[in-house]
């Protein structure tokens, strides 16, 4: 068998670069990096991959803490037993569908960290996500994103719009936006292109004329096009890495097997990509709370469970490390609906072989609650953000985040 | 209470300096002391006492102004309404008068010009008549020569002969006379016809006096109208601006500045836009006249099909027999009632978007689907009951103009009670989701409430709850906490039509609502100013949308640079505008709500109870391609009754106009689809692609060919920046 060839960004350059125009509409990343040749990627390179717990995830019925004698009284419908909790250490275990997870924590892959929050918890799922996304108390007055400013520190001057990407429909979030770096956004890479000019050559040329940009006009016009141009260029090559991949293991149904696949994809296909961003969601159990997270559990754990997996069988998961977070806790009493109510603060998990695996910080208690009867967070998520950043990414978390938030030595 | 300190000081002092004089007389010098302070305090508090009730008279004094002002300005809005409304009748009478004018100016013409026809008819038939008489003069003349001729020749023939040739002249003779006969008719005759062709003659000057008398009368009732309707638009005017500052409302600008461009931006903003002759239209008509028909559409009459929704368990005489079945047929009858549930909410998306491509009332539409992002309710969440989200949405639809309605009604709306966890909010086990859901996002904004707010809100809201089976609200004392509540500074066992009262008193609401308007119809980035105007037309109006959107159409804010051209359209006004502009019925709506879907705006499905974020939103890589995409499909594909596929552009689009050349057929579909204006370098790139257009004389005969071009054109023309804005 002989081994498909990997399309090199050489390649890419030379003559796949298809009809993507020569000239106004060409940007300058491409220019650039056809000088810098292939040193623009190093499998070195290491990658980050933000899975957000959409809608507020129960810490609790996540990383139960079957030791709190509080949480058996505190909890009915949503009690998890002893029995059943996969047992990290005597204080808290893994939610019993967290089989593969806990297999990677036992190979010390898995780094879980307790009661992760913030001063004066926001309780609106909107505003909480913008302050986690934005990094920035503010929330989304802050203007941009921890990712997006990570790539403006990081990379600079380098306007490949495929540096960060988000898996999903709708547009980038808040947390891959920076100055310079808008992130890109795709729900499917087959359909990732523009078709109606029917690949005629006139219509075609039309086309690029049409959506070439002058720099000129009002500002909402030239932000379409800006868009249009990064699309029109990454167009080609996401769809091309996507199509040659097959993954090596099987993924499960949903749309978040379907993106960890592609993910795994375009990582093999040597995209420049250092950042991806993609969600699951549900998490808003405000009734009938225990069978939706039980459900919830068992996908993401199939999901990651294969997508390791798929990278270990290639020998990628050196350059990998995952991280997952969520808008906020919940409420640590139960509400009338066999649910609970929004609440602060919640697990973070990394995963990867970057990671120093094991429990930080003790569970929050179920009895020193805040005035508004919710946990009192452990650690500032800013601090976890900061070990990312700084042993990850390779980014002085300084200049991203601010001077006071202290790297939790999670990562190795 | 700072001054009743200091006179309490100065009193202490007093005593102080006085005490050594006191003592003589006095044994306890503490005591009067006391009693010095005891005075002072009394002073002190009838001095606060007095100050307050002043304070107080003065406050109402000041409240009682200003609604005497407020009064002024309302008396002065009626007179100007009752003056523009006298003008109008005025310029109603004028326009009758005119009508007349020139109906009768139209009659006398046409008689004038039957008459002159007559008397030139009656003018050939007199030359002709002449004609005849003068050849009957001819004719004798020769008969009575011949007679002559042959009576001389007899005169000298031999006698033998001359008897035979007398005999021969007798018919000779008989001729002559019949001859003379004839040329008296003939004569007699076209005296007649001369004497005719004179009367009439007579009678076609007068007509045409006639006409020309109508003709004058006409354009003098013209000239009439035109004061008339100038008069009634300056009245109009004066009245938008008197009633918009009785509202406390925008300044409206100036009617003489309603163009084609403005037109066009308030087309789009109400409705989904038009094609260049509703433009026109529009421009002809006026501004506060085109304004008024837009916002009070119920003038309009209504498009006739409505759509019936059915709960997924309907009423049905199954239903106590189900009991009885056995679970193969439990779970067919379940399956036969997920496809139901899927077609109906299937149906009603693409109902929707064929009520918005083709409803006469646009405005009524786009605020139905404004409110369903703003009360915003995912379908995915309700269990298969799109019924009730059905429902929710006609709600939206038939009270689209009135706040305190939908808001009252949303408390009451099964499909927000199911979708908010409320009928799960009972006495003791409150559920918050509601109640914050309504003080975040509803009506009032962060910072106006407080989580101890919110959680009393929770308690009002208790017990409101549905009926399952019928989808109808239910109010279940057992569950409703009938304990006070503190909500901001008001306390009292409220329900939760007591809290939407409360909200609705709150001015934070007003402010909120008329912010969020504005960046839905103008452009994201209002003035506390024109915010604070804005709320105050709410209040005045006891938050009627309609007298909201009415002063907001006719602004100058609404109008000014930075809102035309400004806004990204969102997928249903990307989709719904290109079936306006193209003058398409009758489209695939159920593939186009996929579309929508695709491009972020899943109708029944906004993304969370926040709604659609609007903006910047729409727009990204990859939703970039499937807007471009899912027009040029459009354009491509449409199918056609015929069989064949795609915008047949020649007749529905540029419906039988008639063009030079191709540069003019560019220019009229960028007219018909862009709001901001094209670069040279681009629009020659679409001349560049209808250069292989048949010349438009050709059209009728290459239909077909005609179209493939025009609809390369139109792809090209739409899939462009310039084409998602407006």
């Amino acid at each position: 068998m002989i081994p498909p060839r990997l399309v090199t960004r050489r390649d890419f350059l030379s003559g796949g670069l298809g009809w993507v125009g020569v000239g106004a509409a060409l940007p300058s990343f491409l220019v650039r990096s056809a000088a810098a040749g292939e040193a623009a990627v190093r499998r070195a390179d290491r990658i980050l991959v933000v899975l957000l717990l959409s809608g507020g995830q129960d810490g609790p019925s996540c990383v139960v803490p079957y030791a709190h004698e509080a949480y058996a009284r505190k909890r009915k419908t949503t009690f998890i037993p002893p029995e059943q909790v996969l047992p990290l250490n005597p204080e808290v275990g893994l939610h019993p569908n967290l089989k593969s997870l806990k297999e990677l924590y036992d190979r010390k892959l898995l780094a879980v960290i307790n009661g992760v929050g913030y001063p004066n918890p926001n309780y609106s799922h909107f505003e909480s996500m913008d302050i986690w996304q934005a990094a920035d108390l503010r929330g989304k007055a802050a203007g941009t994103g921890w990712l997006g400013r990570a790539c403006d520190v990081a990379f600079k001057g380098n306007d490949d719009p495929t540096l960060s990407l988000a898996i999903g429909e709708g547009v980038a979030p808040l947390a891959l936006r920076g100055r310079e770096h808008p992130g890109l956004s795709f729900s499917r890479p087959d359909a990732f292109r523009y078709r109606g000019h029917r690949d005629v050559a006139a219509r075609r040329a039309a086309y690029e004329k049409l959506n070439a940009g002058d720099g000129s006009g009002p500002e909402s016009l030239q932000f379409i096009t800006r868009t249009v141009v990064a699309a029109n260029a990454a167009s080609e090559t996401l769809r091309e890495r996507a199509a040659r991949y097959k993954p090596r293991v099987s993924y499960p149904e949903g749309s978040l097997g379907r993106s960890l696949a592609t993910i795994a994809g375009l990582i093999a296909g040597e995209l420049p990509t250092r950042i991806y961003f993609l969600s699951y969601g549900g998490f808003d159990t405000h009734a009938d709370q225990r069978a939706q997270h039980d459900r919830l559990m068992a996908g993401l754990d199939a999901a990651l469970g294969a997508f390791v997996k798929d990278l270990e069988s290639q020998n990628l998961a050196s350059r990998v490390l995952v991280m997952t977070f969520s808008e906020f806790g919940r409420r640590p009493e139960e509400n009338g609906s066999r649910g609970t109510d929004h609440g602060s603060a919640g697990p973070m998990m990394l995963l990867g072989p970057g990671v120093r695996g094991g429990v930080y910080f003790k569970h929050p208690s179920f009895e020193d609650l805040n005035p508004h009867g919710n946990f009192k967070h452990a650690v500032d998520f800013r601090c976890v953000y900061a070990a990312v950043l700084e042993k990850w990414l390779g980014v002085s978390s300084r200049l991203v985040l601010g001077d006071g938030f202290s790297p939790v030595d999670c990562l190795a | 209470m700072r001054r009743a300190i200091w006179i309490v000081a100065v009193g202490w002092g007093v005593g102080g300096a006085a005490a050594p004089g006191l003592a003589q007389q006095k044994p306890d010098p503490v005591e009067a002391a006391r009693a010095v302070v005891r005075a002072a305090q009394e002073a002190a508090r009838a001095a606060e006492a007095e100050a307050a009730s002043a304070g107080q008279k003065a406050e109402q004094a000041r409240a009682k102004a200003q609604r005497a002002v407020q009064e002024v300005r309302w008396a002065e809005a009626a007179l100007a309404h009752t003056a523009a409304r006298v003008a109008e009748k005025a310029r109603q009478d004028a326009q009758r008068a005119f009508e007349e004018r020139e109906a009768a100016c139209r009659k006398a013409a046409e008689q004038a010009a039957r008459l002159k026809e007559a008397a030139e008819q009656a003018g050939r038939d007199a030359r002709a008549a002449a004609d005849e008489a003068l050849q009957a003069e001819r004719r004798l003349q020769a008969a009575r020569e011949q007679l002559e001729l042959r009576r001389r020749e007899a005169a000298s023939a031999s006698v033998a002969e001359r008897a035979k040739a007398e005999k021969a002249l007798e018919p000779l003779a008989g001729a002559v006379r019949k001859a003379e006969e004839e040329k008296s008719l003939h004569e007699r005759r076209s005296a007649e016809k001369a004497a005719a062709a004179e009367e009439a003659r007579r009678r076609a000057a007068g007509a045409q006096a006639a006409a020309d008398r109508a003709l004058a009368e006409s354009r003098e009732a013209f000239r009439k109208l035109e004061a008339a309707t100038a008069a009634a638009r300056a009245a109009e005017e004066e009245a938008a601006a008197a009633r918009a500052a009785a509202l406390g409302g925008l300044k409206p600008l100036s009617a003489a500045c309603f163009d084609e461009a403005k037109a066009r931006h308030l087309l789009w903003r109400a409705g989904f836009g038009g094609t260049p002759e509703e433009v026109l239209r529009l421009c002809r008509q006026g501004l506060h006249a085109s304004v008024r028909q837009l916002v009070y559409y119920t003038t309009v009459p209504a498009a006739a099909a409505s759509f019936e929704a059915w709960p997924r368990e309907s009423p049905h005489p199954w239903l106590p027999y189900e009991a009885k079945l056995i679970e193969d047929e439990r779970l067919h009858l379940e399956s036969a009632r997920q496809e139901v549930e899927r077609r109906q909410v299937r149906a009603f998306r693409a109902w929707w978007l064929g009520r918005m491509a083709e409803s006469p009332r646009p405005l009524q539409e786009k605020l139905a689907l404004f409110w369903h992002g703003h009360f915003a309710t995912q379908y995915s969440i309700l269990d298969q009951q799109g019924f009730l989200l059905i429902r929710q949405i006609q709600m939206f639809r038939q009270q689209a103009t009135d706040y305190r309605g939908l808001l009252r009604g949303l408390v009451h709306d099964a499909a927000m009670i199911r979708y908010l966890n409320n009928d799960t909010n009972t006495r003791g086990k409150p559920n918050e989701n509601l109640a914050r859901e309504i003080l975040e996002l509803f009506s009032m904004g962060v910072g106006n409430y407080t989580e101890e707010d919110i959680r009393q809100a929770a308690r009002a809201l208790t017990g409101y709850t549905y009926d399952r089976s019928t989808g109808e609200f239910r109010f279940v004392r057992a569950h409703h906490d009938e304990g006070p509540k503190k909500i901001w500074s008001h306390t009292g066992p409220f329900t939760g039509d007591d809290l939407v009262d409360l909200i609705l008193q709150n001015p934070a609401t007003a402010r909120f609502l008329a912010r969020k308007l504005f960046i839905s119809f103008v452009h994201d980035d209002p003035s506390d100013e024109v915010v604070e105007r804005l709320a105050s037309v709410l209040r005045e109006s006891r938050y009627n949308v309609a007298v909201l959107l009415e002063n907001l159409f006719a602004s100058e804010e609404f109008y000014s640079p930075r809102a035309l051209g400004s806004q990204i359209k969102s997928p249903v006004e990307l989709v719904v505008g290109t079936l306006r502009a193209l003058g398409v019925r009758d489209g695939p709506y159920e593939a186009l709500a996929d579309a929508v879907r695709r491009m972020g705006q899943e109708l029944l499905e906004p993304p969370n109870v926040k709604g659609w974020e609007g903006g910047r939103s729409w727009i990204d890589a990859n939703r970039i391609f499937h807007r471009y995409n899912a027009v040029a499909d459009l354009i491509e594909s449409l199918p056609r009754p015929n069989g064949t596929k795609g915008v047949d552009v020649v007749s529905e689009t540029l419906g039988g106009r008639s063009f030079n050349r191709v540069e003019e057929v560019v220019e009229y579909l960028v007219r018909s689809c862009l709001g901001v204006p094209l670069s040279e370098g681009k629009r020659r790139a679409l001349e560049e692609i209808a250069r292989a257009l048949p010349a438009p004389s050709e059209w009728s005969r290459r239909k077909e060919e005609a179209n493939a071009h025009l609809r390369a054109l139109l792809v090209a023309l739409t899939s462009c920046p310039e084409y998602q804005v407006n």
